[in-house]
């Protein structure tokens, strides 16, 4: 085992430490660059299959929610939110599109905002 | 025998009578670092263990560390450092700090990984440093990872390269992550415009369930591969991170984010502390060690953000250089820092989740880093 090294050795060893370091950290950024792509493809085929919208008719409210899987569950748990909200039966209200809107925000930012505002109250 | 025989003899057994000067600084010392973890908040989920067992290991004649001699069974605490001997504790630590880390950020945004990996040059120049002052290279390498700001890898290291440096590198290691929202904003201001602390990063993507779960396995099997000595602290990272992440593993991952992490911590904490003896502990190289810890950090913070300032100007300025300075480690807090001076120079810089990236980068990094040292030096 080594025990004494001198002062360049020492340098030696930190040059091509960081070197082992910087090359090891870039190929795995590199790496998830490719799960990306291949998420990314994934994303594609699933867009290819989304079945267009599932359509109701309305009275007076226009709802525009959504989604992009055929659950017709989901559809009805939606309608019935909408109903309890407005305090209507769901007959009486018409949904023409439910759509699923992407996360702008990740919940992360969301909590953090809150707490920032939070800590201004 | 007599009464006042009795009282005599009783009295010589006692630690009273039996207590050192050197002794009775470390409980001092003890003292203090209670007083700084419960009443200053200083990491008190690990410095009160510490510091108690800091307590315990000097009070005379107890005998907590004592090894096993002549068919009488080793004290207390001598036991339960074999799991830091052994090198157990730390990637135990590991498995709960996977648990709790989200990649989310750094998988979202693989650049910043790069943070991660400038923020190591404080471990390399500490070092360097440390071999100058005449420490032997696997002493200097443990002193070094002190500037990982990462504990467990700190603790992982000395344990393996220099076990005799364990009580001041682990004070120092813990005390300095106390310290990052001291020592780190005025380095990151010394080193950064105003303009630059007042860019705003674009949102970050949403990352995809897939992608979270490829990537600790990925990342396992390529470091491992890479640098085999450093598999059982990324393999723990990460396994603990893909129980997080499977979605089918929520008891297993709770388990290690909590109740697994807590007692391990407990465990790694007092024994570590209980190494401090004044033997060991009341001697120049702790003053040294400690000084060099606060370079390392230092160089760890600004090495960072100058690699971010890099990245900034490579980028036509979508980077933010302050999130650099997370690639220190120190989760969550070096880039909760970095939110803050961000902050203070834009209110409307929200600047927390693109430190995050850096951050998590910087345990992976030091882990390299350790693996490479263990490499040259084990």
């Amino acid at each position: 085992m080594i025990t004494e090294i001198s002062f360049i050795d020492s340098l030696i060893v930190t040059v091509f430490s960081m070197l082992v370091v910087f090359t090891s950290l870039l190929v795995i950024a590199v790496i998830i660059n490719w799960i990306r792509l291949l998420s990314t493809e994934d994303k594609k085929k699933v867009a290819l299959n989304v079945q267009p919208e599932v359509t109701v008719t309305r009275n007076e409210q226009v709802e525009v929610v959504q989604t992009t899987d055929n659950s017709q569950e989901l559809v009805a748990v939606i309608a019935a939110a909408i109903a309890a909200n407005l305090g209507v039966n769901t007959q009486d209200i018409n949904i023409r599109t439910i759509r699923r809107v992407s996360q702008s925000l990740t919940p992360w930012s969301v909590t953090n905002r809150q707490e920032q505002l939070y800590g201004k109250l | 025998m007599n009464l006042s025989e009795v009282f005599v003899e009783f009295l010589q057994s006692t630690g009273f009578a039996n207590i050192t000067i050197g002794q009775t600084i470390m409980l001092l010392t003890s003292f203090v670092l209670l007083y700084l973890a419960i009443v200053k908040e200083f990491e008190p989920l690990l410095l009160v263990p510490i510091a108690f067992g800091m307590l315990l290991a000097n009070i005379p004649l107890a005998g907590l560390m004592a090894a096993p001699e002549d068919g009488q069974i080793g004290g207390l605490l001598y036991y339960l450092y074999q799991g830091v001997k052994l090198g157990i504790y730390p990637p135990l630590i590991f498995l709960g700090v996977g648990a709790m880390t989200d990649f989310g950020p750094l998988i979202a945004n693989p650049k910043s990984i790069l943070l991660g990996a400038a923020a190591q040059v404080g471990i390399f120049a500490t070092f360097i440093g440390a071999i100058a002052l005449g420490f032997t290279a696997q002493e200097s390498a443990s002193i070094g990872i002190i500037g990982g700001a990462d504990g467990p890898t700190a603790l992982f290291i000395t344990s393996k390269l220099a076990p005799h440096l364990l009580g001041p590198i682990a004070v120092a290691a813990y005390s300095y992550m106390a310290l990052v929202p001291l020592i780190q904003p005025p380095i990151m201001k010394a080193l950064t415009t105003k303009e630059e602390r007042e860019i705003v990063m674009e949102q970050l993507r949403p990352v995809t369930k897939k992608e979270k779960i490829i990537f600790p396995i990925v990342v396992t099997v390529l470091v491992s591969l890479l640098l085999p000595s450093a598999a059982s602290l990324i393999g723990m990272l990460m396994l603990g991170n893909l129980l997080r992440e499977t979605g089918s593993t929520d008891r297993l991952s709770k388990t290690a984010q909590n109740e697994l992490m807590n007692i391990v911590t407990i465990f790694l904490g007092v024994t570590v502390g209980a190494t401090a003896n004044a033997q060991t502990f009341l001697s120049p190289d702790t003053l040294k060690i400690i000084a060099l810890g606060l370079i390392a950090f230092s160089l760890g913070t600004a090495s960072g953000v100058l690699f971010g300032k890099v990245m900034c100007k490579a980028t036509g300025g979508k980077i933010n250089p302050l999130i650099g300075s997370a690639g220190v480690s120190a989760v969550p807090m070096a880039a909760r820092v970095s939110q803050k001076v961000g902050q203070e120079a834009n209110p409307k810089n929200f600047l927390l989740m693109h430190a995050m990236g850096p951050n998590v980068a910087g345990v992976i990094g030091s882990a390299v880093a350790a693996g490479l040292l263990l490499n040259f030096f084990g």
